[in-house]
């Protein structure tokens, strides 16, 4: 066992137009920390909400010291909505959920003691999911079926946003754009131990789901950028370079073949001389890539979140 | 508080002294700024003529090598002292009692405000031009602005410095501000008596510029935080018309006897499936930078954070600097 101890907790959520279920959130965030008896707080995240939301977030920190409430300037989409938060979370251990009451926050005693137990990230899984069937769990079962055939990693729920983090693993973390959504993964290349918890899930009660189905093609592109970016990000030199062998060996059978012919053409000539060009762009590009690592001080930072273990 | 350019240069005594009027009329301290970034003699002579008649009010920031309108700008925003900003040619454009309305738009809670000249009734051929470029740029931003190229604008101090202007962003600030989440307006502007409509027909390296200029501010505003999804889709398009060339005369080759070694298709195959995989390849590139830069990118703004003085957590110490 590990002598971490989730000393201090932050529970960090994200809200967008989320004015029926401000109040009960907070409360109900509140009142599961509180019983757990370590110190806490509550960050919310007011991803610029067109709603009334923000004034009632204003007057509930009178009665809820625990409660800090950040205002973006605008709507700026989760993954950043979920960053500002973060950067502003304070606590040994962080816990995300979303705004919408979907997540039960008595699940979070139930994550931490994983974490103490040596995990470091733990993730809800809504094994009973109570949303639409086309609209939310199809999409999110491609979703993770891709996930797991692309990563190899065995995860049932990644879309759940009840997860649980040491704040190690938060502080090692690069996110952009929407990766959020794949914000267990990420952890994965940082030596993270990853576990699942079977956590509750409600149906929505009030306000309206701010999801579609028009992502599918953006998380494809994004789940291919993340795992060329996790496996491959040691050695970019040795992956572009085998990214352009192929057009190399066609490059060089296109010059033998016009070596060996009787008659001239001007056709296999130029097909070798464009696939070498090929290939030497793309070790170009692997080179670059090498340049782009080394000068980002990556790896002066602590990539890898280890410790040591007594058993 | 106001900021013209200098480049083209029309009556400046005539337009200061209208800039005077109107912001007198306003009520509260101003200065106007002079950014000299032409090698005329005759306009620096003029300009430091009127910042001698009254050295309180003009002051004249000058450039050493002349300078395009993106520099002087932010050179002006940097010298500037006031906190609301306007802009103003150097030229009569719009009739300059919009600067009252300008400035009461920003009273009333907009970050930016432009004074818009769409309802001009300017030669057909360039209302066709300007209306062609504002509704690309609307369409490649999401955002819709009628007027984006007016010079007349009045801005908040916050947002030039935080939106980056370089090259000809100073043009897109509107966009870019939005972005951010500024409040931006449009207010249509009547023309200025004295407005002498510019050229109708401009170089072709106008056109040129513009072109490129488009395609820059669709790639910034769209996809600088997922480059793969602009270079791979397009990637993916060449390399798979490239890999359906070399499939069909590969099987023709191989089922129909027709030779291979001759065909120019065989080099088009082999350029479109290079060309595919080098844009996915720079698509690649782009996220691997952003991924290595994402600790320095923080896009989102806060504006306020509501807490209780001693509630939530202490703020952890600081952890120790990795270069020492």
């Amino acid at each position: 066992m590990t002598s971490w101890k989730a000393e201090s907790l932050s529970v960090v959520v994200p809200v967008f137009d989320e004015e029926a279920n401000a109040q009960p959130l907070v409360e109900g965030i509140a009142n599961a920390v509180r019983a757990l008896g370590i110190p806490f707080e509550i960050v919310v995240v007011d991803d610029g909400s067109r709603d009334r939301t923000r004034e009632i977030l204003r007057s509930l920190t009178a009665g809820t010291p625990e409660l800090v409430v950040v205002n973006l300037r605008r709507n700026f989409g989760q993954t950043l909505a979920l960053q500002a938060g973060l950067d502003r979370a304070r606590g040994r251990a962080i816990v995300t959920m979303d705004g919408d009451l979907q997540n039960d926050p008595t699940d979070i005693g139930r994550l931490l003691e994983r974490l103490e137990a040596g995990a470091d990230v733990v993730s809800g899984w809504r094994k009973q999911r109570k949303d639409t069937l086309v609209l939310r769990k199809v999409p999110s079962w491609i979703a993770n079926k891709l996930i797991q055939v692309v990563t190899g990693i065995a995860i049932h729920d990644q879309g759940c946003s009840l997860k649980a983090y040491r704040r190690e693993v938060i502080e090692a973390l690069d996110l952009y754009g929407d990766m959020h959504r794949f914000i267990a993964v990420m952890t994965l290349p940082l030596g993270a131990v990853l576990e699942e918890v079977e956590v509750r899930h409600h149906p929505r009660v009030a306000g309206v789901s701010k999801y579609g189905l028009g992502r599918v093609f953006r998380v494809i592109v994004d789940l291919f950028a993340l795992q060329m970016l996790t496996r491959f990000r040691e050695s970019p030199l040795l992956w572009f370079g085998m990214l352009g062998a192929p057009f190399l060996v066609g490059s060089l059978a296109a010059a033998l073949l016009a070596l060996t012919s009787e008659e001239s053409h001007l056709v296999l000539p130029t097909t070798s001389v464009f696939l070498a060009m090929t290939f030497t762009s793309s070790l170009m590009f692997g080179l670059l890539s090498e340049l782009i690592i080394e000068t980002s001080g990556h790896a002066r930072r602590r990539r890898v979140v280890s410790r040591e273990w007594h058993d | 508080m106001l900021v013209p350019l200098v480049d083209k240069v029309g009556d400046l005594r005539e337009i200061q002294s209208q800039v005077f009027e109107q912001l007198t009329k306003l009520g509260e301290g101003f200065e106007i700024l002079y950014m000299l970034g032409t090698s005329s003699e005759a306009v620096a002579k003029q300009v430091m003529e009127l910042r001698a008649e009254q050295p309180d009010r003009v002051r004249v920031v000058r450039f050493a090598s002349p300078a395009g309108d993106a520099a002087l700008l932010a050179a002006g925003f940097e010298h500037a002292r006031g906190e609301l900003l306007f802009s103003v040619p150097p030229v009569f454009d719009v009739d300059l009692a919009i600067l009252g309305e300008l400035h009461a738009a920003l009273e009333a809670g907009s970050d930016l405000v432009i004074a818009s000249r769409t309802n001009w009734h300017a030669g057909a051929s360039e209302r066709l031009q300007s209306r062609v470029f504002n509704r690309l740029v609307s369409w490649a931003t999401g955002v819709g602005f009628l007027d984006i190229a007016s010079r007349t604008r009045a801005v908040r101090r916050e947002i030039v410095q935080e939106v980056p202007i370089y090259g000809e962003f100073h043009r897109y600030l509107p966009m870019l501000a939005q972005r951010l989440g500024f409040a931006v307006r449009e207010i249509p502007a009547t023309q200025h008596p004295r407005f002498r409509r510019a050229a109708v027909v401009h170089a072709p390296r106008t056109y040129l510029w513009r072109a490129l200029d488009l395609l820059s501010i669709l790639f910034v505003s769209r996809f600088t935080r997922h480059p793969l999804r602009l270079f791979g889709g397009v990637g993916s398009l060449f390399g798979a018309l490239g890999v359906l060339v070399l499939v069909v005369i590969t099987a023709q080759r191989l089922f129909w006897d027709v030779p291979l070694a001759d065909r120019p298709m065989l080099i088009l195959g082999a350029l479109l499936l290079g060309l595919g995989v080098q844009l996915f390849t720079i698509g690649l590139l782009g996220e691997l930078i952003l991924f290595f830069q994402a600790r320095n990118i923080r896009d989102y703004r806060v504006t306020a954070v509501y807490e209780t003085p001693g509630g939530g957590l202490p703020a952890p110490a600081a952890p120790p600097d990795p270069r020492s």
